[in-house]
């Protein structure tokens, strides 16, 4: 029973890591309806920026808020620069441009921080988490810190004006500029987002995995998996979906043999099949049905 | 009198088709001006122009500013309320959500607040719907939200495209006795396409009818009404 605990938290605080992939990716695909395969690359960037920022001796509580802002900063300059541009342009142009971000953001920090492997310091205290043997601190911090991430942006969206902006102008991207949302101004607003939303979830994972260019390859799988597990039209099922998938990761890494460590990941992939297979909307994501 | 828009040669194209071929009109400060025609005529693509949806060339004369280089946003910003056809409505979310994206160029402040209040005291069927999923409302709900949704922004003028379209003769008429009613209390300005002429006419003070891009008749709304050819064509009777 222990064991199953353990396992669960286990895989609640590396679920909250993908469920923040899963969310930048669904915020990116509500703006421009494409699925960013360099979205766990820009992350990974995010992090050698805090780790560099940390490297120099700047302390966590400027270190983090800082690489978060300067993810935010490139994720508009991206969106304004590279994606403006072909917003109009077929999906395959819109993949082929992915996969060269992805190649581009990799190969440059393979040439700007080399590709040995980096530890990342975690910002909270060793050890197990008020004496508990379940969860460590820094699994808790995680925890803690993408819950915080979730309500905020709940709120965000729900309350202000800017966050109903950007709902309308990704729902019904005509309508809203008829009302006099500036719409591709809120597109990259969403590439601001879902970019600092990855860097936060980097800077999570990092102290877990050591920080290399590649780090982020097999999260950001588990992320696109969760994000088509609760749907890649809801946030919150992004949310919920990449939580699943920490939980099922773990338990079934534990309990089935065969998988053990070394298949893990293709239980991310077999997720994805199986939900676009069986339920192609996802748990909580919308068809879209329109009244004529 | 003083024209609030005034529209000198507009042209617009679909590619190599040529929809607008150089059309002159115009709206009066607190006038109601309806573009009569048939289907394919260029009533909606003359409307989609006006406000930038789509490119076009002429002088567009907003309160004597020329807006025919302006961003969508930009004109809706000068107060051009556009209710596109089918409406516009932002499905996915609630009616009063839908009624706070009609003031998003509006500062952020209580006077919103109070404009809600009266959009539901306009039509007490929204406020049964407040916190609905506006794409579940009916047809005519639908429509209803669209006016308060243009009327929102408080807008010096509205653009109606077919506010009758889909919608039962009876709902039909309580939108156009709706519109009367805005006409009256608001002294907002409206341009008006519709392919319902005798209701159209009822309402407007000034017409024009368009057929394949160029405008071949204007005048008064009673005269238009009056008029043998017209009553032949358009009214049916």
């Amino acid at each position: 029973m222990e064991l199953f605990l353990q396992q669960v938290i286990a895989g609640v605080a590396t679920g909250g890591i993908y469920a923040c992939m899963a969310l930048s990716v669904v915020m990116i695909y509500q703006a421009i309806h494409h699925l960013n395969f360099a979205q766990g690359e820009m992350a990974t960037f995010s992090t050698f920026i805090a780790w560099s920022l940390l490297a120099a001796g700047v302390p966590f509580l400027a270190a983090f808020p800082l690489a978060i802002l300067l993810s935010f900063a490139g994720g508009f300059v991206i969106e304004r620069v590279i994606f403006k541009p072909i917003e109009n342009a077929p999906v395959l142009t819109h993949i082929v441009v992915f996969i060269a971000l992805f190649g581009i953001f990799n190969s440059a920090m393979g040439y700007i921080w080399d590709f040995s492997i980096k530890s990342v310091p975690s910002p909270f205290p060793q050890g197990p988490f008020m004496g508990s043997t379940l969860i460590s601190n820094h699994q808790a911090g995680m925890v803690a810190i993408t819950a915080v991430v979730l309500v905020m942006l709940w709120a965000f969206f729900s309350f202000t004006r800017i966050g109903l902006a950007m709902r309308a102008a990704a729902a019904n991207p005509e309508s809203a500029r008829l009302v006099g949302i500036r719409v591709s101004m809120m597109t990259a607003l969403g590439w601001g987002m879902a970019s600092a939303i990855g860097a936060v979830a980097g800077m999570l994972i990092a102290p877990i995995v050591f920080l290399e260019p590649n780090m982020m390859l097999s999260i950001l799988l588990y992320g696109f998996a969760g994000a088509v597990l609760g749907g890649l039209t809801s946030p919150l099922g992004a949310v919920i979906g990449g939580f699943i998938v920490g939980i099922v990761e773990n338990l079934a890494g534990t309990y089935i043999p065969v998988i053990g460590g070394e298949l893990k990941l293709t239980i991310a992939l077999f997720l994805i099949v199986a939900v676009l297979v069986f339920k192609p909307a996802g748990l909580l994501g919308r068809r879209i049905v329109q009244r004529v | 009198m003083s024209a609030l828009l005034e529209v000198r040669g507009l042209e617009a194209s679909y590619g190599e088709l040529r929809v607008l071929r150089g059309i002159d009109f115009e709206v009066e400060q607190g006038g109601v001006t309806a573009l009569l025609g048939a289907n394919g005529a260029g009533k909606t693509t003359t409307l989609r122009a006006l406000c930038g949806m789509i490119r076009r060339s002429g002088t567009i004369l907003l309160g004597g500013e020329d807006i025919s280089r302006r961003s969508t946003e930009g004109i809706v910003g000068m107060g051009v309320a556009h209710i596109p056809e089918g409406r516009g409505t932002f499905t996915a979310l609630t009616t009063e959500e839908n009624l706070h994206l009609g003031a998003m160029t509006r500062p952020n402040n209580a006077d919103i607040k109070a404009d809600i209040e009266r959009c539901y005291h306009f039509f007490p069927r929204l406020k049964e719907r407040r916190q609905q999923q506006a794409g579940t409302l009916s047809g005519g709900e639908q429509q209803m939200l669209a006016i308060a949704r243009a009327l929102m922004l408080r807008p010096k003028l509205m653009l109606l495209d077919e506010p009758s379209f889909g919608l039962a003769p009876m709902i039909v008429r309580q939108i156009f006795d709706i519109l009367a009613d805005v006409k009256r209390d608001s002294g907002v300005s409206m341009l008006i396409v519709e392919q319902n002429a005798s209701l159209a006419l009822e309402l407007a003070d000034h017409a024009y009818l368009i057929e394949t891009g160029a405008i071949v008749m204007s005048g008064e709304a009673q005269t238009i009404r009056d008029d043998e050819s017209v009553r032949a064509s358009y009214l049916g009777y």
